[in-house]
């Protein structure tokens, strides 16, 4: 059980980074329940990035204790109340922050992956 | 308190949030055509192991000690139920040992501890007189309140001298006086008894700061000889006598012969101010005369200055230290004695007022009794000791056994603290088990102790001895030390176990064939040393005690010797 954890810990870690900011650029388009991030995310990056739930909801409540989401119960149509995030202001300035590193990290990988495109650039 | 009911709460909304998410989704896969039970597998499926996304999620919240007891707290009630013998021991061996403690710290409670009733106890003093020799008195008597003095003196004064230091002594917001209780006949309010009445001045109340329950307090009034008799019951005697009926306020009983009206009940919380000396009612000094009157044959208490029965209150002014007051005091007794209308004393005496707090002035009997109760706690804070080191034995025994399960757990990969830490809690709870039966123990061990104390003097014990939170802190306090010494050097030798050949050759290990490892040999015999050592104290201790209660056992006659002497020259 232990490495089963672990593993799902570690998943979790390599994610961190890019998962917080994707979790944050979804909700910036509007307030949404933990499904419906990951199937925006899933639908949205073609199929190709799946979302484990065992990092989903802890991604979700380290934000929410970090205050860049909020979340509220609204009643559904069916059984169960449903919690929905949404940004808040905190959040959307770590938005501009996360994707503004986004864009240094695939600009520094992209430098290194091509460095005569490069060097001819600057 | 508040955290492990927002831990549950947490956790059942998370449980919640993911049960929502499984709706969601088994709702789509019917969209795209499942049928409804389909649904909810594939979903539940894709969703993938719900215990572990609850516990990574639990992770983010900071809980995860709480989680972690819950645990432990489980499997510690688990292994425990499976060694019914060894609980039952462990158990009832520190029941026994926390419930001496409970018991002989509610005595200590009861008669050192419990603070003076009244407003503001730390600027009350009671006043103390001292001289190299005894003045010249008619009558002189105390009535047990200030028991540690030596040499000559006590806190014995006349009325005179108390209505001459009120009159002039500035230093004072306000002085009482008291004197008493002494047994009184009471009849009128059905057959006709015994009971125990002060006498305090008419400012008692108002200095002390001491409400009633019902009805109204004695005032200055009230101790005047034209004013009607009036007294003041005590909480206690009025529920006993008077069924607690409020009607008894305007009621008049006969003291002595003498006609007085009830005309109140004092506070609940004020039941008497040297501790150890339990009344039944108040009257003012002004009904002295016709109340156990022909005891003191002709002469007049009230007034005569050769007469020192009364002990005196002060309640010293804001800003005011107890050595200026007791300096204005020193100058207003020395002229009485040495100039006064009856001079007692010549000035080589040097008579003098000393002042001292009320919670160490007032000790009553408390002085005597105090020794026994300290003797006694320390013998059964021994009696502990010795149980905890039995209880760590039988744990060391248990845990020679138990020797596989932790090698498996460490291979396993658990933390040697995370081990040591569940056997922790094992113990603990083990602890709390004992002392929740030691607090029956002790409720037990206090009746029967007071029995015995109050065997030799036909009184009931005079304090009142109930568990309050400091007791209950007491018994809270020794059961979790309790668990922690018992189970700490067995718990840490347990976590240290040499892998491989636990699980390997030793996997039927014996207590007995274990005993071979050095350490817990050594660790065993520390113990059996230390319960032989342990023993042989608390057998001298037992000793110690069966003088001191002896002497105790004589406290009360001569209290009572001290009440009914009047001295004359």
């Amino acid at each position: 059980m232990t490495s089963a954890k672990e593993k799902y810990q570690s998943r979790t870690e390599i994610l961190q980074g890019t998962l917080d900011m994707l979790i944050l650029q979804v909700l910036h388009w509007g307030p949404r329940h933990g499904y419906a991030v990951s199937k925006v995310i899933r639908t949205d990056s073609g199929q190709i990035l799946k979302v484990d739930t065992g990092s989903l909801y802890p991604a979700l409540h380290r934000l929410e204790r970090k205050g860049w989401i909020a979340a509220e119960w609204k009643a559904s149509e069916f059984g169960p109340r449903l919690r929905i995030y949404r940004l808040t202001k905190s959040g959307r300035k770590q938005l501009v922050v996360e994707r503004s590193r986004w864009a240094q990290l695939t600009e520094a990988i992209e430098g290194i992956l091509n460095p005569a495109k490069q060097e001819s650039e600057s | 308190m508040r955290f492990p009911f927002w831990w549950w709460r947490r956790n059942e909304e998370l449980n919640e949030e993911i049960q929502g998410h499984l709706e969601l989704a088994a709702r789509e896969n019917m969209e795209s055509g499942l049928a409804p039970k389909d649904a909810q597998t594939a979903a539940r499926h894709e969703f993938g192991s719900i215990a572990l996304a609850e516990e990574v999620t639990r992770d983010t919240w900071g809980g995860r000690w709480f989680a972690d007891l819950l645990q432990d707290i489980r499997f510690a009630l688990r292994t425990l139920r499976k060694s019914p013998g060894f609980t039952a021991v462990a158990v009832l061996t520190l029941a026994l040992g926390v419930g001496a403690n409970t018991a002989i710290f509610s005595f200590i409670d009861a008669v050192l501890l419990r603070s003076i009733p009244v407003k503001d106890p730390q600027q009350l003093v009671v006043f103390n007189w001292s001289a190299r020799a005894n003045p010249k008195l008619q009558g002189h008597s105390t009535y047990g309140d200030c028991a540690n003095q030596t040499g000559i003196g006590d806190c014995s004064f006349s009325i005179p001298f108390y209505k001459t230091v009120r009159a002039q002594a500035g230093a004072f917001s306000g002085m009482a006086a008291f004197a008493g209780p002494l047994d009184v006949d009471l009849s009128g309010s059905g057959a006709a008894s015994i009971v125990r009445g002060l006498y305090v001045s008419g400012d008692f109340f108002s200095t002390l700061g001491v409400s009633t329950f019902i009805g109204r307090p004695l005032t200055p009034s009230d101790d005047s000889p034209s004013a009607p008799p009036a007294i003041v019951l005590n909480y206690a005697y009025w529920v006993r006598a008077f069924g607690g009926a409020p009607s008894v306020v305007g009621r008049t009983v006969c003291l002595d012969s003498t006609t007085v009206t009830i005309v109140g009940v004092a506070d609940p919380h004020f039941t008497n101010l040297t501790p150890g000396k339990p009344l039944d009612f108040f009257m003012p000094f002004s009904v002295a005369d016709s109340v156990r009157g022909e005891w003191w044959g002709n002469e007049d208490r009230l007034s005569d200055p050769t007469s020192w029965w009364v002990v005196i209150l002060g309640r010293l002014k804001p800003g005011v230290s107890i050595s200026q007051a007791q300096a204005a005091a020193t100058t207003i007794f020395r002229n009485e004695m040495l100039h006064g209308a009856a001079p007692v004393s010549k000035s080589g005496d040097v008579p003098i007022v000393f002042l001292r707090p009320v919670r160490s002035g007032l000790d009553g009997e408390t002085s005597q009794i105090a020794p026994a109760l300290y003797v006694t706690m320390v013998i059964v804070a021994f009696i502990l000791l010795i149980a905890c080191a039995n209880v760590a034995g039988l744990t060391l025994a248990r845990s020679a056994a138990r020797q596989k399960e932790m090698a498996v757990r460490l291979a396993l990969g658990a933390g040697r603290a995370r081990i040591v830490r569940q056997l922790l809690t094992e113990s603990i709870f083990l602890a709390c088990a004992g002392g929740a039966l030691g607090v029956l123990v002790a409720v037990w061990g206090v009746d029967a102790i007071a029995t015995l104390l109050s065997n030799g003097s036909g009184q009931p014990f005079p304090f009142a001895v109930a568990p309050d939170w400091r007791v209950l802190l007491f018994t809270l306090a020794i059961t979790f030390l309790t668990g922690i010494l018992f189970g700490l050097a067995p718990s840490l030798r347990g976590s240290r176990v040499d892998l491989t050949p636990s699980l390997k050759e030793r996997a039927y290990s014996l207590p007995g064939a274990a005993a071979h490892t050095g350490r817990r040999f050594r660790l065993g015999d520390a113990l059996v040393v230390a319960q032989v050592a342990l023993s042989m104290v608390v057998l001298v201790g037992a000793g110690l005690l069966v003088r001191t209660l002896r002497n105790l056992h004589s406290i009360h006659p001569r209290l009572r010797r001290a009440e009914y002497l009047a001295l004359r020259h």
